[in-house]
């Protein structure tokens, strides 16, 4: 994530949070900084065949019963769903 | 007063004065706490000493008296009560009153304790070293030079003067158990589920835990009697019993420990000696020794930190100025929630949920958020593996406490005091950091990983570990 301003902005719109032009600055600058080191988690998912885990217990057994844990299939949401994943507005994503 | 807590119920459930150890703990606060600062809001001395008095009445009466008898237990301020304010250490929630008690300060309450007051926190537990904190910043009672840790930082240095017996904190990636490695005090993240979350004011939801913390281990083992267990309210919680643990040391003969070389290389020289110290007197014992190496650890901070983020900017929606305390002034609507939310928030937090917003973002999310997701859990399942046969060894802390202000000028150097403990938030272990000795006058920790349910396992091997250093009920004096 280069530090531009313009998807700062774009960000604080979306997480609803108005910042002043100093903070604009270092934020802006520490983000760039924080974006960098967390992309090594993108390079490392890709040498994996692991699917995404929410839960830490999506595990059959003791820790939870299969019958305990009931779940709602994004599919139940077919007028949402986008690419497998729910469209969310208001983090930028759109159903067209 | 360096008697252990447990020590201390026992002996007002047999009649001794619960007035007399409000008094003991008043006097501890009285002279430590202006200096310290672990509290956010303290209850009234005569509060206290009226619930003392209600429970002598108790005993005489030859009422049931419950296991924390007279006990007084400080509270992190991000989990509810009803009767004192809750701010999570965020001006956004400043004079905030929840209007119902968090599922373990209920237990503790059933349980005969008394509340003394809630503990400072870095900003909706966002942070390692309690410097965050929208109010103030906690000082370590051993060096006050020195910050004792984060997030739970106040709860930890309430322990360390003696202004508590036990206290409930909590632990997203290690914010209960570094603060007690930088305090001489023990934390206990549960295995996930083990206790309610219910009244805990979320951050990253999916990683963490109310932890009970205290100046020894079967201390920390009694409160996390009192507190885990099911609990309808909290849909994450399992469906298990109290958990019941036996206070007797482990035999070393029958121990067997795993070094996983990512979780025990790289930290200052004093606490690698103290650590190897400690393993070889273990391994003298007649525990055994297992050596390893779990490559991918080496990404489990950066995995660790955009699952919170991207949780914390979800969980953080909620405050847009109309149900707490901290308001906008615009008359648009979206004007007035980025102001309020603008004045609410410090800096980190903001920071928090900018970045998570970014990782969930279309177009980043699987860049981001999604590959995290893929990094737990792998990082799960090899954890699993290894917990199967032994128990963990690793370090708590990369260094000794640092100085107040030496971190701050940059995020980076505060998330690397994690590096050791956001494993066991990923995978779901429990984990017990307990103190091993000091270093120019500075406590050193360490920390234990078993498998999920298996928190009886550390409480033994705590146990055993405190008879070989000798470290419990250390107090700051």
């Amino acid at each position: 994530m280069e530090c531009r301003k313009e998807l700062l902005e774009r960000l604080a719109e979306l997480a609803k949070i108005a910042l002043s032009e100093e903070e604009k600055e270092s934020i802006c600058k520490d983000l760039e900084r924080i974006a960098g080191y967390l992309r090594a988690v993108g390079e490392a998912a890709k040498e994996l065949e692991a699917e995404p885990l929410y839960y830490v217990w999506d595990l059959p057994g003791p820790l939870r019963e299969p019958s305990e844990s009931p779940k709602v299939s994004i599919e139940e949401l077919p007028t949402k769903v986008k690419e497998g994943y729910v469209a969310v507005p208001w983090r930028g994503g759109s159903v067209e | 007063m360096s008697r252990e807590a447990w020590r201390v119920a026992e002996e007002i459930r047999a009649g001794a004065d619960p007035s007399r150890h409000v008094e003991e703990v008043l006097e501890r606060i009285e002279r430590w706490e202006g200096a310290v600062k672990a509290f956010i809001s303290l209850d009234l001395p005569e509060a206290l000493r009226e619930r003392a008095e209600r429970l002598e009445r108790k005993i005489r009466k030859g009422e049931r008296v419950g296991k924390l008898a007279g006990l007084l237990v400080s509270v992190k301020d991000n989990i509810c009560t009803s009767w004192l304010p809750t701010t999570a250490g965020s001006r956004m929630l400043e004079g905030y009153v929840s209007p119902y008690n968090a599922t373990a300060v209920e237990r503790v309450l059933q349980e005969d304790a008394i509340i003394v007051g809630k503990t400072n926190l870095d900003e909706f537990a966002m942070g390692s070293t309690t410097e965050l904190s929208a109010f103030w910043p906690t000082r370590n009672p051993w060096d006050l030079e020195r910050v004792p840790g984060g997030s739970s930082g106040g709860s930890a240095a309430s322990l360390a003067y003696g202004g508590a017996d036990l206290s409930l904190g909590s632990d997203t990636g290690g914010s209960a158990r570094l603060p007690a490695a930088y305090t001489a005090t023990v934390g206990l993240k549960p295995t996930y589920g083990l206790v309610s979350r219910y009244g805990l004011i979320p951050y990253g939801n999916s990683l963490e835990q109310i932890s009970p913390m205290a100046r020894s281990v079967r201390d920390v083992a009694l409160l996390l009697e009192v507190i885990g267990g099911w609990d309808p309210k909290d849909a994450t919680a399992l469906r298990v019993e109290r958990p019941r643990l036996d206070p007797s040391p482990a035999e070393p003969r029958a121990l067997r420990l795993c070094l996983v070389k990512e979780m025990v290389e790289g930290a200052e020289e004093p606490i690698e000696k103290l650590f190897w110290n400690t393993i070889h007197k273990l391994s003298s014992e007649g525990a055994q020794l297992e050596e390893l190496s779990i490559p991918l650890l080496s990404k489990a901070l950066p995995a660790y930190y955009t699952i919170a983020f991207a949780e914390a900017s979800s969980n953080l929606a909620r405050y847009a100025g109309i149900f707490y305390p901290t308001k906008g002034s615009s008359g648009s609507w979206e004007k007035y929630v980025g102001e309020a939310r603008a004045r609410g928030f410090g800096r980190e937090v903001k920071r928090r949920i900018l970045m998570g917003v970014y990782a969930l973002s279309e177009g980043f999310r699987d860049e981001f958020y999604v590959a995290a997701t893929k990094v737990r859990r792998a990082i799960r399942d090899e954890v699993l593996k290894v917990v199967k046969r032994c128990v963990i060894a690793a370090q708590a802390s990369p260094i000794l406490p640092p100085k107040i202000g030496e971190r701050l000028d940059d995020p980076l150097k505060l998330y690397y005091m994690d590096m050791y403990t956001v494993i066991a938030n990923l995978a779901g272990v429990p984990a017990l950091v307990q103190p091993l000795g000091f270093s120019q006058g500075l406590p050193i920790g360490i920390q234990w990983m078993a498998g999920p349910l298996e928190e009886s396992k550390l409480i033994s091997l705590g146990l055993l570990v405190e008879e070989l250093t000798g470290i419990k009920g250390a107090m700051a004096e």
